[in-house]
């Protein structure tokens, strides 16, 4: 792969994709004239050897209308015709599955905020930015009073352990010795009467 | 500086709380099943958090307050408060919560906390903010593994612990009635707090440190011939070990 190289090209030289499927509303490019206004034009379009553009639709707008004569560019040299059409909807959609860390980003903006930095130089609109940050809690519903006195409980068994379990439990079901008066689950109740066997057992 | 009456307290959405105890708690580490969360806030910027939620061991806690019921306790889990928050935030938060908790959840009558007496502290906040001291044990759950990380040892949990090695130190179980009738169904004697230093259980900020030496040093440096400059405070998780020699302790 040859190394890239950043090329000042008159704006008026390049050439807009006829395909290009991004688009670009007023709105956006007015934000990347903001952005351009502060930051500088930080990221340079990508263009085929024929001038063409293959992302960076949207800059080249913005840099006119700023009145920007020369812009930076990076050619992108090699690419097949297939290649090339590609990559005009990679780069723009592999941007776009990137995601937030949502509690980092509410901590950076608090801070650029009381930077009295312009937040509007984000991109974010208002409420976009505000449902983004929002960390309103609601109250839940906690437990009021007793719970249930009743448990399940899962286990994870080979079958061989089932079989035993299962044949313990149905004999030990039909024992007039369970007590069956806080449970009317007969597993439950057999169950329990084996393992309170096993541990009086344990203590001899 | 700001006082303490300007911090607001409300609640708040569980990831962010999360992102404050993981950036200011000692352990670094917030609670996976905490129910109330709230933050602390100064000039509209989250400082500080605080996690409350129901106890591992519930069952083994009710006990505590004769006739409790399973949804009549909960527990503070987590507390963290960062550099920006003014001294006494912690437990003007503390009061805060109590309110809103007893306001909103009027079946909660009492919150249990502990004191990790291995790596942060006895409990000052809490003694400041009205809880009583319940029991003092030596540490029998806080424990480090090979790697060097801190975990807490339960029934539950699944980790592997071969080779896990006990801290030293003790921990120390506080209760805070919201329902002040409850105090009378206390099942365990209520432990005065000089008992933390016959017992060998004070620590601040992470050192071994008695309630009677920190009260010393605080004397110390509030007498007439220490005065003349603002003295820098810091709030309980926002200090580091290095520095402890060098600040006023609020005990």
């Amino acid at each position: 792969m040859s190394e890239l190289k950043i090329e000042y090209i008159s704006a008026t030289d390049l050439v807009p994709y006829e395909n290009n499927s991004r688009t670009h509303s007023q709105q956006q490019v007015d934000q990347i004239k903001r952005s351009m206004t502060e930051f500088g034009f930080t990221n340079p379009i990508l263009i085929d050897e024929h001038n063409s553009i293959i992302a960076g639709h949207g800059r080249l707008q913005a840099a006119q209308e700023l009145g920007i004569k020369l812009v930076p560019t990076i050619t992108l040299k090699g690419l097949t015709k297939a290649q090339r059409k590609a990559y005009v909807i990679a780069d723009n959609k592999l941007a776009l599955n990137a995601g937030w860390d949502l509690d980092v980003l509410r901590l950076e903006i608090d801070l650029l905020g009381s930077m009295d930095f312009d937040l509007d130089l984000l991109g974010f609109d208002f409420k976009e930015l505000s449902t983004l940050t929002d960390i309103d809690g609601e109250f839940p519903e906690l437990i009021d009073g007793d719970k249930e006195p009743f448990q399940k409980k899962t286990f994870t068994l080979h079958d061989e352990q089932v079989s035993l379990i299962d044949d313990a439990v149905l004999k030990a079901r039909s024992n007039p010795l369970i007590d069956e008066g806080i449970n009317d689950n007969s597993n439950g109740n057999a169950l329990t009467f084996i393992c309170k066997q096993w541990l009086e057992n344990a203590k001899r | 500086m700001p006082s303490a009456k300007e911090i607001q307290v409300k609640l708040i959405k569980k990831h962010a709380a999360a992102a404050i105890i993981q950036k200011y708690h000692y352990s670094g580490k917030a609670t996976q099943n905490s129910q109330l969360n709230f933050g602390v806030f100064i000039n509209d910027k989250l400082e500080g958090a605080l996690q409350f939620g129901p106890p591992i061991d519930r069952r083994k806690l009710l006990p505590l307050v004769k006739g409790s019921k399973w949804g009549d306790m909960i527990e503070l889990n987590r507390m963290a408060f960062g550099p920006l928050l003014p001294k006494f935030s912690e437990s003007r938060a503390i009061a805060v919560c109590m309110r809103i908790i007893k306001k909103q959840y009027s079946q909660i009558k009492w919150v249990v906390s502990f004191a990790d007496g291995t790596q942060c502290g006895d409990g000052t906040i809490y003694r400041a903010s009205g809880f009583v001291l319940t029991s003092i044990n030596k540490n029998s759950t806080i424990a480090r593994l090979p790697s060097g990380e801190i975990v807490a040892i339960h029934g539950t949990s699944k980790r592997d612990m071969s080779g896990a090695e006990r801290l030293a130190g003790h921990q120390l179980r506080y209760i805070k009635f919201l329902d002040e009738s409850e105090r009378q169904n206390l099942t365990v004697p209520i432990i005065p707090f000089e008992e933390i230093d016959k017992r060998n259980a004070g620590m601040y900020l992470g050192k071994k440190k008695s309630i009677k030496q920190r009260r010393a040093k605080k004397q110390e440096l509030e007498s007439p011939s220490n005065l003349g400059g603002a003295i820098p405070t810091c709030t309980l998780q926002s200090i580091s070990s290095d520095d402890l020699c060098n600040h006023v302790t609020i005990d």
